[in-house]
């Protein structure tokens, strides 16, 4: 019959043994593994072949603290000579003055010199006893105990009693001290052949080759059939391994697109480097309005002039800023410059994109419905900080619709985030030049409960539409992005979408998107 | 949009003035968010007094003390005598629409309050006396030497003052100042006492700069070096050197005067000493001057009305501005008037309104409503409303009435079909072969700078990618003056933040560079690449050659590699990528030792960038 290897190896060992054998000492023997070799144990246990006994001992080791007084006396001796320098007595707060113990030291001391019977506290004096003042160099069981274990090592606490040491006085000694001696319960186990083994191995036993690797050699000659696989701990985890991923961010801006294509949207572009006619003037905004400061927007030196539409669309604005040409408005009351217009600026929203695309939507189709949104980077100046950056995303949308309306508008944008995974949206009465009545969205964020304005929204003003030849109402949004991958990928700074690093670009989840 | 301190129970004693069953401040709070004001929080603040001109500041406990004073500028750490210490106060933190500053003070929100509450709806006609002060303006003032032509004034009679109420005035000016009045630039306005002042007939002139001397507000003018010229208070007051900005370049200042030449202020600077409002002050004159007349006239409603709402007996009275022009009183607080289609309006917002509910809702929101017809309503605008151009205005008035979550959320029912951009759905394709590979994917900022995209690879002076890189005109940052010319830079910069992370790196973007285009309509244009980089102790010319093959292959294109020098690159191992038809589509290739070294790396690094929309034979 045969049996695996180490199985066969381990039950030769303890039938050529007259006693009982330490599994320690067995696979000293053997010069195998520990652990493979108390595995094998287990199996010929269980076959009956074998009997493990355990015999419980203690192991003694020095603390911190029994390692300090290993190579100096215990405080209780110092300040015994100390009280003998003294007379037999001296004040408890000038013993630190007489030797190298702080007060906190002698403190902790005085309960240890009670316990001994060296020395008592007398009002605030501390003075010698007979046992105290009788005391000799013969070291006291505790001392002996830290003497035999000074080297570092760990004993058994049957050793040190041969040694001579009264272990158990010493712990009772030193047992309640802190970090002096640790005592660790402890277990030998030893194995002894059983008569069925005996049998056994009488009857004729083989060891089997037991194998790590399923090679190919040993498929190739059948070789399999002769050996042991070994089995493994299948619990244990392996290496960590990655798939290449998409930027965390990428996968939020994929969905936010996936969705709004679900709803029917058109996806459209426009260039980062804008005219501030698209930019702004078509979304009357006002010449001298503040986001069209230096301070706010970065404008272009190179290229230094951008092209303006047809004169007649140029006209139309133009009259709309000044007097509010025929859209029923006042408009601006000031002299609107076309050299203005020609500034290019770095888009500062996306809004640029859908207004050129109504533009062109109004001088394809002006009376059809239309549904069109842009994702991409818009452009503001920014000082950076964890909330903030020069550049971030944002999806804008229009609906050009007969049914267009604030009611449409909340509904269409509660969709949108109920599809992105945020079911409560709110809406407050909010103001931008292009757009009346304009909404702020607000998000609740379940975990942070709060409500997170996620960015603008509104119908926009005839003023903006009419110049186009729009007669339809126009439902308009401009949405931020980063702040909602910041949510759904639980960031705390913008700066981590763009600044990554390897141990974040490899482990964030594919399941978040 | 500005945060507004408002004392709580100041506010709640005028919205609850005469009311039979008054609203608690939590109840208050509540119906504030339904009139679109966002309550950021209740505070206490400490009240501060300045006894240099009388001025309240008011700061939280985190803020401590003030330094100096925001109106006359004296300094509390010198002078630490000069700051009296008054108290307490509760106020709510208001983050308000920067386009209704006719709210930004108690009056004015009491006012829109009891509107929208119902207890005061309607168009509010205050009582305006006629003039019995003229202020003639002096034609110079819209000369280039001195533009600030336009100027309106009021007087308000039996004014009462205390500590709590000179505060709101500074404060309502303060507001104005920089919500209608661009920090002074667009309007500024300054408050005197009348019985300081001598005449009926008032000067607006434009100075010289050293053509008279007055002792400007804060100094003391005991002191004989307080007398001092427009010029000088420029170069030493605090306010004008704070201001001075605002007359550069002008060789005449603006001045107004009393009739027996008193200075009133020069504004938008400074007001006099002699002038100043105190709290035994019993009439006061208030001026706006400014760029425009629309936003001086409203500010001087804003600061009447207002004034008129805390200051109980207060009476308005216009003065005659005698302008180059011709003659007009103000204040005019006359109402804009405006049709409305209620159909109209049902249809903008999306719920069925008859015209008595949308009556109603306009007159809660503090507009004077006739009815024209079934279908039209006239509706008369308060003048301190800076917000209405356009009947789409009053309709937003309508839905804030109603209340935004009271609406009933819809869809519009038209059914559109999806069209999604070829460009984009074959960047996903990319991106999908790149994580197939072992690729991360990163984003990078798309601006750049100068150096980081081309003087850290060695590219030469004239190297025309530097020549047709977008160039941003008033950058906030050395590292952001360009778009980003090419992805490369981007992928060396990520991997240089992650040197203590282990090796292979393999990096991927897939994005877009910006280039000046003369023959685009903007002058500028954006592509889409493909750019690769790995890093490693073993990478080589075959690795990053092979995850090009990969690509090519995947996306069914034929290509073309052949030897190329790039500076960026090492000698003989860097190729040119080429289509078909032979046109350029990007490089590949070892990475040169000085740029691996610029980048602070220690090891070899291989990539590749390919422009995409040549690369799937798409138009970009």
């Amino acid at each position: 019959m045969q049996i695996p290897q180490m199985q066969y190896e381990v039950l030769c060992a303890a039938a050529e043994a007259a006693a009982p054998s330490l599994i320690r000492e067995l696979a000293a023997r053997l010069k195998r593994d520990q652990a493979q070799v108390a595995a094998a144990c287990a199996a010929l246990e269980q076959q009956g072949w074998i009997t493990i006994s355990e015999q419980p001992y203690d192991e003694l080791s020095l603390g911190g603290e029994g390692r300090a007084y290993a190579s100096s006396p215990l405080p209780e001796r110092v300040i015994v000579g100390v009280l003998r320098a003294q007379g037999g007595r001296c004040r408890i707060t000038e013993i630190p003055r007489h030797c190298g113990l702080d007060a906190g030291q002698v403190g902790q001391t005085l309960r240890w010199l009670a316990q001994r019977g060296w020395a008592v506290k007398q009002g605030d004096d501390l003075a010698l006893t007979e046992a105290g003042r009788a005391l000799d160099d013969t070291p006291t069981p505790d001392e002996r105990l830290i003497r035999a274990l000074a080297d570092g090592r760990a004993a058994r606490a049957a050793e040190l009693e041969n040694a001579g040491v009264p272990v158990a006085r010493a712990i009772e000694l030193a047992g309640k001290r802190k970090g002096f001696v640790n005592v660790k319960p402890r277990t030998d186990r030893s194995v002894a052949l059983t008569d069925a083994g005996r049998a056994a191995l009488a009857a004729g036993l083989a060891g089997r080759r037991s194998v790590t690797q399923l090679s190919p050699e040993l498929l190739a000659d059948g070789g399999w059939r002769e050996v042991d696989l070994q089995p493994y701990d299948v619990t244990l985890s392996a290496r960590k391994l990655y798939p290449g991923k998409e930027h965390a961010f990428q996968r939020t801006l994929d969905r936010v697109r996936r969705v709004f294509l679900e709803m029917g949207f058109t996806e459209i572009v426009s260039p980062w480097v804008e005219s501030s006619f698209w930019d702004f003037d078509a979304l009357f905004q006002p010449q001298d309005h503040p986001a069209r400061d230096m301070q706010d927007t970065f404008y272009v030196s190179r290229p230094d002039r951008a092209r303006l539409p047809d004169d007649a669309l140029v006209e139309r604005i133009c009259a709309t800023h000044e007097t509010g040409g025929d859209t029923g408005s006042t408009g601006w009351r000031y002299r609107w410059s076309r050299e203005l217009a020609h500034k290019p600026v770095l888009r500062t929203h996306t809004t640029a994109a859908t207004i050129r695309a109504l533009a062109d939507h109004a001088r394809r189709t002006p009376d059809a419905p239309g549904k069109y949104f842009v994702i991409g980077p818009v452009f503001r100046r920014e000082t950076v900080d964890y909330k903030h950056l020069p550049v971030f995303h944002q999806v804008d949308g229009i609906i050009v619709d007969p049914q267009a309306s604030l009611s449409t508008l909340l509904g269409t944008l509660s969709a949108f985030y109920g599809k992105m995974g945020f079911p409560k949206v709110r809406f407050r009465p909010s103001f931008f030049p292009y757009t009346e009545p304009s909404a702020e969205v607000f998000l609740w964020l379940e975990g942070r409960n709060e409500w997170v304005e996620m960015g603008g929204s509104g119908i926009f003003r005839p003023e903006v539409t009419r110049p186009l030849g729009i007669r339809q109402r126009v439902l308009a949004w401009g949405l931020g992005l980063e702040r909602l991958a910041m949510m759904i990928h639980g960031l705390k700074a913008i700066g981590d979408l763009y600044f990554a690093t390897m141990p974040w670009l490899r482990e964030t989840p594919l399941s978040r998107a | 949009m500005p945060i507004v301190n408002m004392p709580v129970e100041g506010l709640l004693r005028l919205v609850n003035r005469g009311v039979a069953a008054p609203l608690s401040a939590e109840a208050l709070v509540e119906r504030l968010h339904d009139m679109g004001v966002e309550v950021e929080e209740t505070a206490e603040t400490h009240q501060f007094v300045c006894r240099g001109c009388g001025r309240v500041l008011e700061r939280t406990d985190a803020q401590g003390p003030p330094a100096h004073c925001a109106s006359c500028g004296t300094d509390f750490r010198a002078d630490a005598g000069a700051l009296h210490d008054a108290g307490r106060l509760s106020v709510l933190r208001l983050n308000l629409l920067a386009v209704r500053p006719d709210i930004f003070d108690v009056g004015g929100m009491a006012r829109y309050a009891r509107g929208f509450l119902g207890v005061q709806p309607g168009l509010i006609d205050y009582p305006v006396a006629p003039p019995a002060l003229t202020v003639k303006v002096d034609p110079r003032l819209s000369e280039d030497s001195s533009r600030r032509p336009y100027i309106a004034c009021a007087v308000l009679r039996k004014v009462r003052l205390d500590h709590e109420r000179i505060k709101f005035l500074m404060n309502l000016q303060e507001d104005l100042h920089w919500a209608l009045g661009r920090d002074r630039k667009l309007a500024s306005i300054g408050m005197y006492d009348l019985d300081k002042l001598s005449g009926a007939s008032f000067s607006y002139d434009a100075v010289r700069p050293d053509e008279l001397r007055f002792v400007p507000l804060g100094f003391d003018a005991r002191r004989a070096d307080s007398l001092l010229t427009p010029a000088q208070i420029l170069e030493r007051h605090k306010t004008g050197q704070a201001y001075a900005h605002l007359l550069r370049g002008y060789t005449r200042y603006p001045l107004l005067r009393d009739e027996r030449g008193t200075v009133l202020s020069m504004p938008p600077i400074i007001n006099s000493e002699a002038t100043r409002v105190t709290q035994q002050t019993r009439q006061c004159f208030v001026d706006v001057t400014g760029l425009s007349q629309r936003t001086v006239d409203r500010a001087l409603a804003i600061v009447v009305t207002s004034a008129r709402e805390v200051l109980p007996g207060v009476e308005i009275e216009q003065v005659a501005i005698a302008a180059p022009d011709g003659r007009r009183d103000t204040p005019d607080l006359a109402p804009g008037v405006m049709s409305l289609s209620v159909r109209e309006a049902s249809e903008t917002i999306g719920v069925r309104l008859t015209s008595e509910q949308a009556a109603g809702l306009l007159e809660r929101m503090g507009h004077g409503v006739r009815r024209e017809s079934q279908e039209t309503l006239q509706v008369r605008v308060p003048a301190w409303r800076n917000d209405v151009m356009h009947a789409v205005d009053l309709v937003e008035d309508v839905a804030i009435a109603l209340g935004y979550d009271h609406l009933s959320p819809a869809i519009v029912p038209t059914v559109t079909i999806a069209a999604a951009r070829e460009i984009e759905e074959r960047s996903a394709v990319v991106r999908r072969i790149m994580t197939g590979l072992g690729f991360h994917q990163v984003m990078t900022l798309t601006l750049s700078s100068e150096p980081a995209a081309f003087d850290r690879w060695l590219l030469a002076a004239d190297d025309p990618l530097r020549e047709r890189a977008v160039r941003i005109e008033n950058p906030i940052s050395v590292e952001q003056t360009i778009c980003r010319a090419w992805l490369l830079p981007g992928l060396l910069e990520t991997f240089a933040i992650n040197k203590r992370y282990d090796l292979p790196q393999w990096l991927f973007e897939v994005g877009d560079v910006s280039s000046v285009d003369p023959s685009a309509e903007t002058g500028a244009r954006e592509e889409r690449r493909v750019s690769a980089a790995m890093i490693g102790t073993h990478v080589g010319y075959a690795d990053i050659r092979a995850v090009c093959d990969a690509l090519a292959h995947e996306l069914s294109a034929a290509i073309d590699v052949r030897p190329a020098a790039h500076p960026g690159f090492i000698a003989g191992r860097a190729a040119s990528v080429h289509d078909a038809q032979g046109a350029a589509l990007g490089v590949m290739g070892e990475l040169h030792p000085q740029v691996i070294e610029n980048y602070g790396l220690k090891h070899p690094v291989v990539a590749l960038e390919l422009a995409l929309a040549p690369l799937l034979r798409l138009q970009q």
